[in-house]
């Protein structure tokens, strides 16, 4: 391979991955441009890509528009994310160090099962979860949203698999100074764990905020949809208002694009994480 | 000395597991136990009355024609989004290693969809689909594409739904191929270059069998997350498409569960789709798990 053919290499590769990104950018752009665009220049054919005046006000019109609580959406949106990272980060790190450390009765039998259950898909608990909600009254509350997804076994495997790389001296230290497993879990261990417990945190709200089937089934009034949802509701109501429909979309990407700029090596270190299992 | 601590030790592994534990069994394994059952019954749910009926859900689903077409429509969606979504982005991120400039420009740029929820995705390529007014079919115009009914036409729907499905999880496959490319030694690389390979024979003897454990994972999470396909149907299409096109399994499992309320024929057309994913991974654990080593 001579040094010229690898320069023409270069070049091919990079107006390939170009086209590609440019592709890739088509939707979010246009996503963008219709949701700047005065309504009346919505539907014309043939159609003008860019807008002729940048119509921001759409994205104030947005939280106007009669029956449609779009700010509760966002709300509902906000607090299950919450709920859910906070919950799953102190349940299953806890869970996680139990298994990675202390010894009790069963622990490899449980953690086996719990590992097992990472490949029953999701639809197989589907209608007996949804019964029992049902029964429990919790269909279109936050406690239906919430509480079934606590389950889910890929945090306590991934903070597992942390735990058991922290070297052991710096606990036995602790414990020869007379702490307990709670000050060396508190004190000790959670602060040493703090790139996974990031990373699980951010896969876990990213997940929450961008869940889709299960708000749908568990939720049926308008006030308890999450944005996603909400958003599949508006795409019917609003099929000649594209404009606000795009706004919205737009409106809703913005906390994970904010997200993503602030962890962003968090997030794809989570990505790499999950093809390691 | 040992017995207070042993005390403790117990009472911490009982703390610290109990919380995760007790969510684990009562919302995974009691469902897991309960979905079989309620497979074997007839279980009405307004009335909440339910009768034995052993394997009769199983055989009814099997002679479904809806169900059939549910699955042949997902299997058609499998095959598209896992073959060309893998190669689409083996492609890029080997490409992404043989430039120097705009790495983390173009990483970033395939990250965006992962980003995003189905909700917002779908409405936005449900615009960019439309025919008259979409700006896909506008630039399609400019190749000599004429107009193409994406949504409309039961022959191409599908094919725009697996779009939408590889523009969404291209970053994800791509990240980590790229990330695998990476752990390729360059000695390895080098030492082909000198023995005359051309770079597609390096390819083939050196990354790809190095990448088998990555081409593994992306299979199987792409043919595991294929199979479940719903959302980016249920939005682009509002609905099931035309004729049928874009019915698939878990849309035949929701509305038998949510519109006819038959929930136990829904459980066993459930699992009757989880035996499927299940014979897939085997078949992919057997046909890309085979281990090589090279040193």
């Amino acid at each position: 391979m001579d040094h010229h053919s690898s320069k023409t290499s270069t070049i091919i590769w990079n107006v390939a991955l170009g086209v590609t990104a440019l592709v890739m950018l088509l939707p979010i752009f246009w996503m963008l441009v219709t949701s700047l665009k005065p309504g009346e220049e919505v539907f014309i054919y043939p159609i003008q890509v860019w807008p002729e005046s940048w119509h921001w006000k759409n994205y104030i019109d947005l939280f106007q528009q009669p029956g449609v609580p779009l700010i509760r959406w966002f709300f509902n949106s906000f607090f299950l994310a919450i709920m859910v990272t906070g919950l799953v980060l102190i349940i299953t790190s806890m869970a996680a160090y139990a298994f990675a450390r202390l010894k009790f009765p069963f622990r490899d039998r449980l953690f086996f099962l719990v590992v097992a259950a990472m490949v029953v898909p999701g639809q197989v608990t589907l209608v007996p979860v949804y019964i029992m909600l049902q029964k429990l009254g919790w269909i279109d509350t936050f406690y239906g949203l919430i509480v079934p997804g606590l389950a889910g076994p890929f945090g306590v495997f991934l903070l597992r698999q942390f735990f058991l790389n922290i070297p052991r001296d710096i606990e036995e230290a602790a414990r020869i100074d007379g702490c307990g497993n709670l000050r060396i879990f508190f004190q000790i261990i959670l602060p040493l764990a703090k790139p996974a417990l990031t990373t699980l945190g951010i896969l876990t709200a990213l997940g929450s905020w961008n869940g889709f089937f299960w708000p749908l089934i568990v939720t049926n009034s308008l006030n308890m949809r999450t944005l996603p949802v909400g958003l599949a509701i508006l795409n019917g109501q609003w099929w000649s208002e594209q404009h606000l429909l795009m706004a919205a979309a737009f409106t809703c990407s913005l906390p994970m694009f904010i997200l993503y700029l602030m962890f962003e090596n968090q997030i794809e270190k989570g990505v790499k994480a999950m093809s390691f299992r | 000395m040992s017995k207070p601590r042993s005390l403790s030790h117990a009472f911490a592994s009982f703390a610290f597991t109990i919380p995760y534990l007790s969510f684990f069994f009562f919302w995974m394994i009691l469902p897991i136990g309960a979905g079989l059952l309620i497979s074997l019954t007839k279980w009405t749910f307004i009335s909440g009355d339910y009768e034995f009926v052993g394997l009769r859900n199983y055989q009814n689903a099997i002679a479904d024609e809806l169900f059939l077409k549910s699955i042949f429509n997902t299997l058609y969606f499998t095959v598209i989004v896992v073959f060309i979504g893998n190669f689409l982005s083996f492609v890029m991120a080997y490409g992404l290693t043989r430039i120097k400039r705009m790495r983390n420009l173009y990483r970033r740029i395939f990250f965006i969809p992962l980003l995003l929820s189905v909700g917002i995705t779908g409405v936005t390529w449900r615009w960019l689909f439309n025919t008259d007014f979409g700006v896909l079919n506008y630039y399609l115009g400019f190749l000599g594409i004429e107009n193409i009914d994406w949504l409309g036409n039961p022959d191409i729907s599908m094919l725009a739904v697996a779009i939408m499905a590889i523009w969404g999880s291209l970053g994800f496959n791509m990240l980590i191929y790229y990330a695998g490319i990476r752990e390729i030694p360059p000695e390895l690389k080098e030492a082909a270059v000198i023995d005359g390979a051309s770079n597609i024979e390096t390819i083939q003897s050196i990354v790809l069998p190095l990448l088998r454990p990555k081409i593994l994972f992306c299979f199987v999470i792409s043919t595991i997350g294929s199979i479940q396909i719903f959302d980016h149907a249920y939005i682009m299409m509002s609905g099931v498409g035309p004729n049928f096109s874009t019915y698939t399994a878990i849309f035949h499992i929701y509305y038998q569960a949510f519109r006819y309320f038959r929930m136990g024929y829904a459980s066993a057309c459930a699992l009757i789709l989880a035996i499927l994913i299940l014979v897939f991974t085997i078949l992919l654990f057997r046909y890309l798990g085979k281990h090589e080593e090279y040193h």
